[in-house]
């Protein structure tokens, strides 16, 4: 049930017997959502994070007449609202973008880390900056990529993203998510979604069946997507 | 909901769109299809380029074709004094 989040925080350092046994006892209440279902909602406080631990989410904010921005995408191993133990109010809503499994952090157990354990604060911390270093990623794309780099990007991110936490294989993995949500992350339309995805098959960037999508030449989709993975990783401590 | 598909034309070259979409009506239809619009121009259109004509028709679920937007790209220089 931790295993992405362990696979995930062990790339910042080392975790401790002592250290996966109080996360195994905190990552317990598993939650079930489907594809579009609301996890928590903007401007409300719980009294919980929510981890994914399979699936897909996202952070959304929506505007008069319906419109939405996905903000972020949550694979398995991440946190949707970890600020929420600091912020109380999340700004956003999380709603799951696929089948997905959440499990319910209670804040008090985060309490509990941050008091008891501070190699495992430190790995939430790093966890945090990673977060805010893919939004800012993300944000460039918004502003600046071709929606052809633009989800060339995404595809080669979410590769990594999903290999360091045993979701991918060297080349591949599932993307359970309508073209429809993914114009709500790119702040496209769907047809312009639908368009670009089209051309990056046909350049024979990506190869997808059904939910799978196959990366024949891994390097030659960075390369369109001008993609420096620097920001997923950080520096690991010495 | 009534599915509809949405082709492409660059300069009377057709990209044809074979998943299509579904949405309640034609007025959702029109918006998807005039946004898309505004999503290609802002990837393609540039000062260096010819005068250039962008097109999305919107077919319905039996391939009739039921709107068409266009949008026209010409830069016209005054002349010099």
């Amino acid at each position: 049930m931790i295993t992405a989040f362990l696979a995930k925080i062990q790339r910042y350092g080392q975790v401790s017997e002592a250290e996966k046994a109080f996360l195994k006892r905190i990552v317990m209440h598993l939650h079930k959502y489907g594809p579009g279902q609301e996890i928590a909602a903007q401007g409300m406080s719980p009294p919980e994070s929510c981890l994914v631990t399979s699936g897909f989410a996202g952070r959304i904010k929506t505007l008069s007449g319906g419109r939405r921005q996905i903000l972020s995408l949550q694979v398995p191993g991440d946190f949707c609202d970890l600020q929420g133990f600091l912020l109380k109010e999340i700004d956003h809503s999380i709603e799951a973008l696929s089948q997905c499994e959440i499990a319910k952090v209670p804040h008090s157990a985060i309490a509990d880390i941050t008091e008891r354990f501070p190699r495992l604060t430190r790995a939430l911390w790093w966890d945090t900056a990673v977060d805010a270093a893919v939004q800012r990623e993300w944000m460039t794309s918004m502003g600046c990529r071709s929606a052809y780099e633009q989800i060339a990007h995404l595809l080669c991110e979410m590769l990594l993203r999903l290999q360091a936490v045993g979701w991918a294989d060297s080349n591949s993995y599932d993307l359970p998510i309508t073209q429809e949500r993914l114009g709500d992350a790119f702040g496209l339309s769907t047809v312009h979604v639908n368009r670009t995805l089209q051309a990056l098959r046909q350049n024979r960037l990506i190869v997808s069946e059904g939910a799978r999508i196959i990366i024949p030449d891994v390097e030659a989709l960075k390369k369109v997507a001008g993609f420096d993975p620097a920001y997923l990783t950080g520096q690991a401590p010495a | 909901m009534p599915h509809y598909f949405f082709d492409t034309c660059e300069d009377g070259h057709v990209i044809s769109d074979e998943v299509g979409l579904e949405l309640p009506g034609i007025e959702d239809a029109k918006r998807e299809a005039a946004r898309s619009l505004a999503d290609l121009a802002r990837d393609v259109l540039s000062s260096s380029m010819k005068k250039r004509e962008f097109a999305v028709e919107v077919r319905d679920a039996l391939s009739k074709r039921i709107l068409r937007i266009v949008l026209v790209f010409d830069i016209e220089h005054e002349p010099p004094v």
